[in-house]
């Protein structure tokens, strides 16, 4: 059972966390997806483009394991291990991906990438 | 499952000639082939967010790589890696809904969902806004998939990018599974939210209409043009899909195999084309004039499919957009259904200026281009069998719908 | 020759099948009609009388409409006479049938109902094909049928030059169809299909020579003015499907006495049932029968072939108003305000055309006036409840209406398509026969005594009289002012045409000759049924007591007039009679001795006032169309075609649709741009502003700004 006075508050979080409650990790969680997202946005370069979404990848991640230690059952941490695998999957894609279009262009610049607007 | 096989085979004879011609007849194309349709195949029968995401994922990894799969061409690595960084973007928003989901209730399975969230002692405030942002990302990240707007972006330009078969397979097969797995964990675990996943198909489906056909309409270029119609098509499902009544939940699918069927004959055309031209010759949509001239009968049958697709009334298409009207208007939603009219008008518009470049348009300035062209189509058998099939279905399935409706009558049985 | 005699062959034998088929159809309707014996024999006797009669009934019915499909489709197969001796032939089938029944109807009057097959059933109304003949329809029946043979009989000589006879035929057989199913109809929607169908028939044959203007003209006029009638008549029906629950006959006219005194609410005005359904009806009567206000029809529609008009707009399809008001009058009794209405407008109609007819030049369009006279007769006849008479009247009028006009036509045939009376005269001893017809019609119109016009008119008259209500007082002075004016312009109408000298080219009257057999025949039948009709048929239509109408009208008892009528003084009986026979003698006089005279009418201004006034149909053309016509015609093209039609409708609509759809297009292909940036910021765009839309309703808590930093 969630209950506000458990996310913000001080009190009923399970011992071995420490200090530290439910709400920390997903702070860090959440500043972690913000990031990527913002990073998403902003920048131009398919690479860094890319490691933001990786970003957003781990920042869900985070949420995860720590809601899983909070239910205290294993789905979260699980899936996030699938989570991990998945997303060394795609970095390779995309590496490929990028390799390619250096060859082509000479540029990872996503603003160069516009031939099939209209 | 066998929806999906048949549909694949479907589509890979279909693309046959053109992948003999374009040489990547490799061993390659055809594993990640059946890699994909394998993960396809699978996905509606996940009862659990893991499996959904797993599935999910090999299927868009596979997708991103078939995409890029013709490595000399730019237009197929741009389109590659567009659809690369979207996908990679939509599953970060999946995978946060799970996560918020997962936070909400503390199980992934959608069986322990269902009961959960069928007891209503079970949330308070807290639950219910995680689970608002949980559903309603995974819908974002699902919307990304079947190019539902305002996440279709990706689409006209993977289409366009890549290879025509590839375009082919995209349009054709995943779209029936993902919706079904969409509406599966809709109607199965979140059911009482009906309220809120009606409210949100809605407006998916309205942002759908409106995109989709607005940009269809000045598209020039034929694969483009085919992304907006699909949609626009897709607008139409799930304007049905948001009645949450049983009646529309078949006719979601019953659209779904209309619009499978419509668009394995369309685009095993624009294959042939492709195939028979000494250059890209379906790239605009103004390529396509005077194909009556040069073959009468595949020039009439794709007038026939046009028409379908159109929604003229013997025809199949019409059938489709009709049950899908009937039932948001058996919901009650006068306005929805308005809209639905609205917009089957527009859409009805752009394939019929398709149908005047097939039969009418003489006043094509260059008129040079005909002569590059061989002056008969020759069709393989393969090829003949797929597109008069899909004609076949696509044309007199609304004079003898029942085996349709029945399957998609079990399925719809299926989901709950 | 051999391919109209195998035509012929084939005609028989479908007529074989159709009795065969509808033989073993009536099977199926085993209504108990007369079961009284216990014999055995006698029973299947009865049961073959029974069969053999479904079989006359459908006869009756589909012979015209075989007829007409023949030559209608296969005209130009079976040839001109094939096509002409087919479609007469079946309509003799079915004209022979109906007076075998009206005649056995004098021994028993049994009236026969039934029902072939459902025709609609929406939530609770239910509609069948079904049939119901009884007295009344009889009547109408004999009247219907025997005109419409002897009209193509004397059509087939009449046009027999015009190309397009077969279509010509193919429309009267339709038309005689029409006509049929709607007095056998056995609920209003029925009726409806059959006067919607004669109206458009009469349209195609006013229309026949459709390259005349003036036949355009009539022809747009009469089917437009109609549909002011029918558009009543069908608000009519609408009105007692929402009081009563149903449209048939049976159920409707035995539920009228509960739906006295009830009213229902249409916007905020209360509306008493009855009255209110009565009157609409009565619109859609006045529409058909061309009483006053709606009336203008009628007299433009001379602009058809003479037959035509002989048959639809004498002795047809006018009388479908009257056997309207005649079949509803179960309903219509139960308001003696609309009897009033009916009466007034009756005697008013009476008058004006009567006067009308006084002035006017064209030979056949003194006649077209004098049956609206007679209709105004038959209508105030209904009004005040006297409907057998009416019917009496309406089938007279039939036989010597529909023998001036085919008399008018046999002169205009022979004189070579000249209709101004003044142009022709001194016929009569060239045209003896048809002069001879032409004076039994007009002494018959006239109300001469003893022949078949004096009987009706006189009772309506007296039956007006005998209400002895002011309505009833009105009628009957107005209507002997009529009779003085019927009897004038008839022999007026004979005088220029026949007495006076001859006024035309030399060269028509050189080449006249009596007409053909096949225009003579109809003319001896019709004078020998104006001469007779009357008399033999007054005792069982009209005659006190007579049960030959039993059910088929009802006479509510506080309006039966018949028998004060019967015992009037004589000097009022005698005053109708007088007064025709006084315009006769003035008549002749006057144009006889003091033609000279009749200078002065156009000489004094206010002669010539009234000369305008009755020639020009008292304005009543003039005043629809400024009046209406082109306030109508002003007010549409301002405002609801420029206004609303090109303008707010076009507007929203296909203009409006068509450009913003371009507009949208082009700035949606704009924000297609190609840049992945673009895609994804339309995307957060979307999802920053739809969460704000789920968090609304929920009040703000640390959560909240939790999710809004995770969204951020």
């Amino acid at each position: 059972m969630i209950d506000t006075a458990l996310i913000v508050g001080q009190s009923g979080f399970p011992d071995p966390m420490g200090g530290l409650t439910l709400s920390h990790y997903l702070f860090v969680s959440a500043a972690m997806m913000a990031i990527g997202l913002i990073g998403f946005m902003s920048r131009r370069n398919l690479i860094i483009m890319f490691l933001c979404t990786e970003l957003m990848f781990q920042g869900a991640g985070i949420a995860l394991i720590a809601f899983s230690r909070y239910h205290l059952n294993y789905d979260g941490q699980t899936f996030v291990i699938f989570v991990l695998t998945i997303a060394a999957a795609e970095a390779a894609m995309a590496l490929a991906l990028v390799v390619l279009l250096f060859r082509r262009r000479e540029s990872l610049s996503s603003e160069e990438w516009s031939e099939l607007k209209g | 499952m066998l929806t999906v096989i048949a549909l694949s085979i479907f589509s890979l004879i279909g693309s046959y000639a053109y992948l003999q011609k374009n040489y990547f007849f490799s061993f390659e194309y055809f594993f990640l082939f059946i890699l994909a349709v394998f993960s396809i195949a699978g996905l509606p029968y996940c009862f659990d967010f893991i499996g959904v995401y797993l599935f999910l994922e090999l299927q868009s990894l596979i997708f991103y790589t078939l995409a890029s799969f013709n490595r000399t061409s730019s237009f197929s690595t741009e389109a590659g890696v567009k659809y690369f960084i979207i996908g990679a973007f939509s599953s970060g928003l999946l995978l946060f809904g799970i996560s918020l989901i997962y936070g909400a209730c503390g199980s992934l399975n959608f069986e322990v969902l269902r009961v959960l969230l069928f007891d209503s002692n079970f949330y308070n405030n807290y639950h219910i806004i995680l689970c608002f942002f949980g559903l309603f990302l995974i819908f974002c990240s699902f919307c990304f998939k079947i190019s539902a707007a305002p996440f279709h972006f990706w689409s006209p330009e993977v289409y366009e990018g890549s290879a025509s078969s590839v375009s082919f397979f995209f349009a054709v097969v995943p779209k029936i599974s993902l919706l079904g797995t969409l509406l599966h964990f809709c109607s199965f675990a979140f059911f009482e939210f009906s309220f809120f996943w009606e409210v949100l198909f809605i407006i998916f489906a309205f942002f759908s209409f409106s995109f989709g056909s607005f940009s269809a309409v000045c598209q020039k270029k034929t694969k483009k043009f085919l992304a907006f119609s699909s949609v626009t098509h897709v607008g139409f499902i799930i304007a049905a899909a948001s009645t949450h009544s049983f009646s529309g939940m078949t006719n979601v699918f019953f659209y779904l195999f209309i619009y499978s069927f419509l668009s394995i004959s369309f685009w095993s055309f624009i294959t042939f084309l492709n195939a028979q031209c000494f250059f890209n010759r379906s790239s605009f949509l103004a390529d396509f004039f005077l194909v009556n001239k040069q073959n009468f009968l595949l020039g009439g049958s794709l007038g026939l499919v046009l028409f379908s697709i159109a929604g003229i009334p013997p025809l199949s298409g019409f059938g489709a957009k009709f049950f899908s009207f009937i039932s948001v208007v058996e919901n009650g939603s006068i306005f929805l259904s308005f809209i639905i009219v609205l917009f089957a008008v527009i859409s009805c518009f752009y394939y019929l200026r398709v149908v005047k470049w097939v039969f009418f348009d003489t006043s094509y300035a260059n008129k040079g281009m005909l002569y590059q062209c061989k002056p008969f189509f020759s069709i393989s058998f393969f090829e003949s069998i797929t597109f008069t099939s899909g004609l076949f279905f696509s044309c007199f399935l609304f004079i003898a719908p029942h085996f349709f409706i029945l399957i998609s009558h079990r399925i719809t049985l299926a989901l709950f | 020759m051999v391919v109209e005699k195998k035509s012929v062959v084939v005609f028989y034998k479908s007529l074989f099948c159709f009795f065969y088929f509808f033989g073993q159809m009536s099977e199926r309707f085993k209504v108990p009609v007369l079961k009284t014996g216990k014999n055995n024999i006698l029973r299947k006797f009865e049961s073959c009388f029974v069969r053999l009669s479904y079989s006359m009934f459908f006869s009756i019915l589909f012979f015209p409409f075989l007829g007409s499909l023949f030559a209608g489709f296969f005209g130009r197969f079976v040839g001109r006479k094939g096509s002409v001796f087919l479609s007469t032939f079946s309509i003799f089938i079915s004209c022979f049938f109906s007076w075998f029944f009206f005649i056995s109807s004098f021994y028993s009057p049994i009236s026969f109902h039934f029902v072939l097959f459902p025709w609609m059933s929406v939530s609770s109304l239910f509609i069948y094909w079904g049939f119901l003949f009884d007295s009344l329809t009889y009547v109408i029946l004999i009247v219907v049928t025997s005109v419409s043979l002897l009209v193509h009989l004397y059509s087939s000589s009449y046009i027999e030059n015009d190309p397009h006879l077969p279509r010509f035929i193919s429309y009267l057989s339709l038309f005689t169809f029409f006509m049929l199913i709607l007095i056998t109809a056995d609920n209003f929607i029925q009726m409806f299909v059959g006067w919607e169908g004669v109206g458009l028939c009469s349209f195609l044959l006013i229309n026949f020579w459709f390259t005349r203007i003036q036949a355009n003209k009539a022809a747009i006029k009469a089917i437009f003015i109609n549909r002011i009638g029918d558009y009543g008549l069908a608000l009519g029906i609408f009105a007692l499907y929402l009081a009563v629950g149903s449209v048939d006959y049976a159920i409707v006219f035995s539920y009228v006495p509960f739906l006295v005194q009830n009213s229902f609410y249409f916007f905020i005005f209360n509306f008493d049932i009855v009255s209110c359904v009565s009157l609409l009806i009565f619109i859609g009567a006045v529409g058909k029968s061309a009483q006053l206000s709606l009336h203008t029809w009628l007299p433009d529609a001379i602009e058809g072939p003479t037959p035509v008009s002989a048959l639809i707009h004498a002795a047809t399809i006018v009388t479908a108003g009257v056997f309207l008001l005649a079949r509803s009058s179960p309903f219509i009794e139960y308001s003696s305000f609309i009897l009033n209405v009916i009466t007034f407008f009756g005697a008013s109609t009476a008058l004006f055309a009567a006067t009308t007819g006084l002035l006017q030049n064209d030979l056949k369009k003194v006649i077209a006036y004098s049956t609206c006279s007679q209709l105004g007769y038959i209508v105030f006849a209904c009004g005040v409840s006297a409907y057998h008479v009416g019917v009496f009247h309406l089938a007279n009028h039939a036989f010597f209406k529909a023998l001036l006009f085919l008399c008018a036509g046999s002169v205009i045939h022979a004189i070579g398509d000249e209709q101004d009376m003044r142009k022709i005269g001194g016929l009569a001893k060239l045209l003896p026969f048809t002069y001879s017809s032409i004076v039994i019609g007009s002494l018959a119109l006239g109300g001469f005594p003893f022949l078949s016009g004096f009987y009706s008119k006189d009772i309506i008259l007296e039956n007006a009289y005998g209400a002895f209500s002011s309505a009833g007082h009105f009628s009957f002075f107005i209507g002997s002012v009529a009779a003085f004016c019927t009897s004038f312009y008839s022999i007026r109408l004979l005088y220029l045409t026949f007495l006076s000298p001859a006024n035309g080219f030399k060269k028509r009257f050189e080449n006249i000759h009596e007409s053909s057999f096949a225009i003579s025949f109809p003319l001896v039948c019709l004078a020998f049924g104006s001469i007779f009709f009357g008399f033999f048929i007054k005792d069982s239509f009209i005659g006190l007591g007579s049960s030959f109408f039993n059910q088929s009208i009802f006479i509510a008892p506080f309006h039966l007039n018949s028998f004060s009528g019967e015992f009037l003084p004589s000097h009022i009986k005698l005053f109708p009679s007088f007064m025709a026979i006084f315009g006769m003698f003035s008549s002749f006089l006057l144009f006889n001795l003091f033609r000279s005279e009749l200078v002065f009418f156009k000489l004094n201004p206010y002669l010539r006032f009234f000369y305008t006034f009755f020639n020009k149909k008292w304005f009543f053309d003039k005043f629809y169309v400024e009046i209406f016509g082109q306030s109508g015609l002003s007010f549409a093209f301002q405002h609801t075609y420029s206004l609303i039609d090109r303008g707010f409708f076009e507007i929203f609509g296909p203009f409006g649709i068509s450009n913003s759809t371009q507009f949208f297009s082009i700035s949606f292909s704009f924000l297609s741009s190609g840049h992945l940036y673009h895609y994804l910021f339309s995307i957060l765009i979307f999802i920053f502003s739809f969460s704000f839309f789920i968090l609304s309703p929920f009040s703000f808590s640390p959560i909240f700004f939790v999710l809004i930093f995770f969204m951020m």
